[in-house]
């Protein structure tokens, strides 16, 4: 899976996980936060995400949650995040 | 303080007396004792005289001592000039009578210091008591014609050409008198008294008709079931066996109210007592839960309340001519249009004012306009010019009216209105006029504290509960007793675990320029959060113009980030271009809440309306048309829904619902009760344990028709 689809699958899951209205997978900008400004999720939104993205990919975030903040920072850091677990694997 | 001023100064006096005779008697001087009347009298016009300047005067403070409901009375005025004046007299009397008692110490002879002072002082002092007794019952006589309540009317209180109600503008001259009230009345009571029912349901919009027909129930002592939604469904829900349905509105299945008043005379009766504390009036509030909730009342209540008013508003309400644009089926329209303007004998209209253009021809006389917030807001909207009205005076309840539209209405109707606060449970609580202050007084005879959660709760005696009303409106009590009101405590809602008042968020977005109105309101399905309905103002739309909805929503959602955490911001945003209300101006909140409600799409032609939603439980409505091409093929000698069209369904609603993928279902694992007939209103309940999926169809009674289960794959 290329970066770019991953990107566009990740988008996908953001969006029907969360249930978000009016919102495209083009909406959502690459490198623009999730949380605070930007698209603006909360914690329960960062919860119900961690649970959707393990079940997709079946990838585990760390218990460390300065990582998670840092992982789930954009769509691209989550894409690098899972990339980097799936080739972690891979070897 | 005040008051132990005055015992002192009373105190003093007496003392100052007693001592005199004390010394009198010592000194046995019999002229000392001589003067003694003559000094009692200069110590009654002392005390008499002062209360002419310090107020309140001495007869009314001696009145009130013994007649508390002076206090509150309609005529409380009237009856303190009154008061003043008796004083008055009295002091002269004292004046009079002091001299004549001085007068006499110089006399030859002590016979007629004797004679005056020990006989002729004290028949004068009788006459004058006598005499004011006399005046006072003709005043109390005249008085009463001005407010006699419904309870209290005889044939007799008034002249039968006085005018109860009028049409149009009052120079129209089309009157209903005293003589038509009473004739018209005797007809309907005739009626009443010729059916075996004790309890009707009331609902007139002609308001003489109205309340012809309401005091005539009274009289005939049935209950009365007020309400202003004769919506069939709603009729057919509150009108038990043995009620009856009294309207002019043509309803299926009512009695007529015009054809009984407009059918031939039966002459003129005396009105049948009535006792205002064992009346029974059923009020149903507009409530916005869509469910009728009645509160019973009385008349009792009633009068106090309206007797407070007039105590308070009395003089504004004789100026003036009373028209109403608010529904006499609610408290707050049936005490101000209809109740208390026939107590005092000030004429009402007899149709409602219905549209705002109505207003510009009323500027024949000066009116007393009885109204609400929604309806002052559109009648001001886009009017520039004065309406000209003679003089008005504008009383507006149900809703909190912003300073802005008060503002408005003063520049354009002419008067700052004077907005009650109060609720069908309480009637009036407190009063403010915007423009003075925001904090509202409370009425002189409501007691006002908080709960635990801030709510205010009420004590006053047109409350029958001793304990008080505890009403669901949030509060900040003063020391000086007036308070403001914070929003409705249902307005607060938790969004996992955040308390949030949607009151508050409704306000920010209406403080955006952007924003012209909006509602915000909690929702609940997968998660907690809250949905915003928000009307654009002209700005607003043209900034937005070509906007994706998508950018709008992020906006707003950043705009309002500068004053919520996350959780709290909306998640749905819906851009309307008014609020769902009703005629009442509250907002239908079924109907708002319904634009954001998940939606499940038509299956084989089968339409479904979902009737509870949680996170892992919904259940949804339906009816299976006979055109529905499940049955094809299926027992067409007798059609019912095979179990396969069951799973189906089960399937297509949880995919839609819980946002699963359920692969392929073993039709084996369900059980039938009984079998789904076309057209059968159903109901499908489905819940939902981690992957495993249970579904029940049941009909409307809770019946179970079958059950069964099935897999998804891994929720996404």
């Amino acid at each position: 899976m290329d970066m770019d689809e991953l990107k566009l699958e990740i988008k996908k899951i953001i969006i029907s996980s969360l249930e978000l209205e009016d919102i495209k997978p083009e909406n959502i900008k690459d490198a623009e936060p999730l949380f605070g400004a930007g698209l603006g999720l909360d914690s329960i939104d960062a919860l119900e995400l961690g649970i959707a993205l393990k079940k997709k990919f079946g990838i585990s975030f760390s218990a460390e949650s300065s990582d998670n903040r840092k992982h789930f920072a954009s769509v691209d850091a989550l894409a690098a995040y899972i990339a980097a677990q799936k080739n972690g694997e891979a070897k | 303080m005040a008051w132990t001023h005055k015992k002192i100064k009373v105190v003093v006096c007496i003392g100052f007396l007693v001592c005199g005779g004390i010394v009198a008697i010592i000194t046995r001087s019999a002229r000392v004792l001589t003067f003694y009347p003559a000094l009692v009298n200069l110590f009654f016009l002392v005390l008499f005289g002062h209360t002419l300047f310090a107020g309140p005067s001495m007869v009314y403070r001696f009145a009130t001592l013994k007649d508390k409901s002076i206090a509150i009375s309609p005529y409380r005025k009237k009856i303190a000039a009154y008061c003043r004046n008796v004083t008055l007299v009295w002091c002269c009397f004292f004046i009079v009578n002091g001299s004549i008692a001085l007068m006499s110490v110089f006399g030859e002879s002590l016979g007629f210091w004797a004679l005056y002072n020990g006989c002729i002082a004290y028949i004068l002092m009788g006459l004058l008591f006598i005499g004011e007794y006399i005046v006072r019952k003709i005043v109390q006589k005249n008085m009463k014609n001005d407010f006699i309540p419904l309870t209290k009317v005889r044939l007799n209180s008034r002249d039968m050409d006085s005018i109860v109600c009028y049409q149009g503008k009052y120079s129209d001259g089309i009157f209903k008198t005293w003589k038509d009230f009473a004739a018209d009345c005797t007809k309907m009571r005739h009626y009443l008294m010729s059916q075996q029912v004790d309890k009707w349901i009331l609902n007139c919009e002609d308001c003489y008709y109205f309340y012809v027909t309401f005091a005539s129930l009274l009289q005939c002592r049935k209950e009365i079931l007020l309400t202003a939604n004769i919506t069939p469904e709603f009729i057919k829900e509150i009108r038990l066996p043995g009620i009856g349905f009294l309207t002019d509105q043509k309803a299926p299945d009512s009695t007529d109210i015009a054809a009984i008043i407009e059918g031939p005379a039966v002459g003129i009766e005396e009105f049948p007592a009535i006792d205002a504390a064992e009346t029974k009036i059923h009020m149903y509030t507009s409530g916005s839960t869509g469910h009728p909730k009645a509160v019973l009342q009385r008349m009792k209540e009633f009068e106090e309340d309206n007797a407070f008013i007039m105590s308070k508003w009395g003089d504004e309400f004789y100026k003036r001519i009373v028209c109403s644009c608010v529904n006499q089926h609610h408290i707050y329209g049936l005490l101000f249009s209809v109740v208390l303007p026939f107590a005092s004998g000030v004429p009402f209209r007899r149709n409602r004012i219905t549209i705002p253009a109505e207003f510009k021809d009323l500027t024949d006389t000066s009116y007393m306009i009885v109204a609400v917030p929604a309806f002052l807001k559109r009648t001001i909207e886009g009017e520039t010019a004065s309406f000209g009205l003679k003089s008005p005076f504008i009383f507006t309840s149900g809703g909190v009216l912003t300073p802005d539209v008060a503002k408005k209405t003063d520049e354009i109707m002419g008067f700052w209105p004077v907005e009650v606060y109060g609720s069908t449970e309480t009637s009036g609580i407190a009063w403010r006029q915007s423009k003075n202050s925001l904090e509202w007084t409370p009425f002189d005879n409501a007691e006002i504290t908080q709960n635990a959660d801030g709510c205010l709760i009420i004590r006053s005696p047109y409350i029958s509960d001793p304990a008080g009303f505890e009403t669901a409106d949030l509060v900040e009590i003063f020391p000086d007793g007036r308070f403001l009101l914070k929003g409705r405590s249902d307005s607060i809602v938790k969004i996992e675990e955040k308390r949030i008042s949607v009151t508050e968020v409704e306000n920010r977005l209406n403080q955006n320029p952007y924003v012209k109105d909006s509602c915000v309101i909690a929702m609940a399905d997968r998660r907690q959060y809250l949905a915003a309905a928000v009307v654009l103002s002209a700005a607003g739309v043209e900034k937005f113009a070509g906007t994706e909805k998508f950018e709008i929503n992020q906006y707003f959602r950043n705009y309002l980030a500068g004053f919520f955490e996350a959780v709290v911001l909306p998640r749905k945003w819906r851009y309307l271009d008014a609020i769902p209300q009703n005629a009442m101006g509250k907002r239908k909140k079924d109907e708002i809440k319904a634009l954001f409600e998940k939606k499940i799409d038509d299956i084989h032609g089968i339409s479904f309306a979902i009737k509870e939603q949680e996170e892992n439980k919904v259940a949804v409505t339906f009816a299976a048309p006979e055109s529905c091409d499940f049955y094809d093929g299926h027992f067409p000698e007798k059609k019912f829904l095979p179990a396969v069209a069951q799973f189906h369904i089960a399937v297509k609603v949880a995919e839609q619902y819980f946002k699963v993928e359920i692969p392929q279902v073993e039709t084996r694992r369900i059980k039938f009760s009984h079998p789904i007939l076309p057209e059968k209103a159903m109901v499908l309940t489905i819940t939902c344990e981690g992957s495993r999926l249970q579904f029940s169809y049941c009909d409307e009674t809770g019946k179970e028709y079958s059950r069964g289960t099935f897999f998804a794959k891994e929720r996404v």
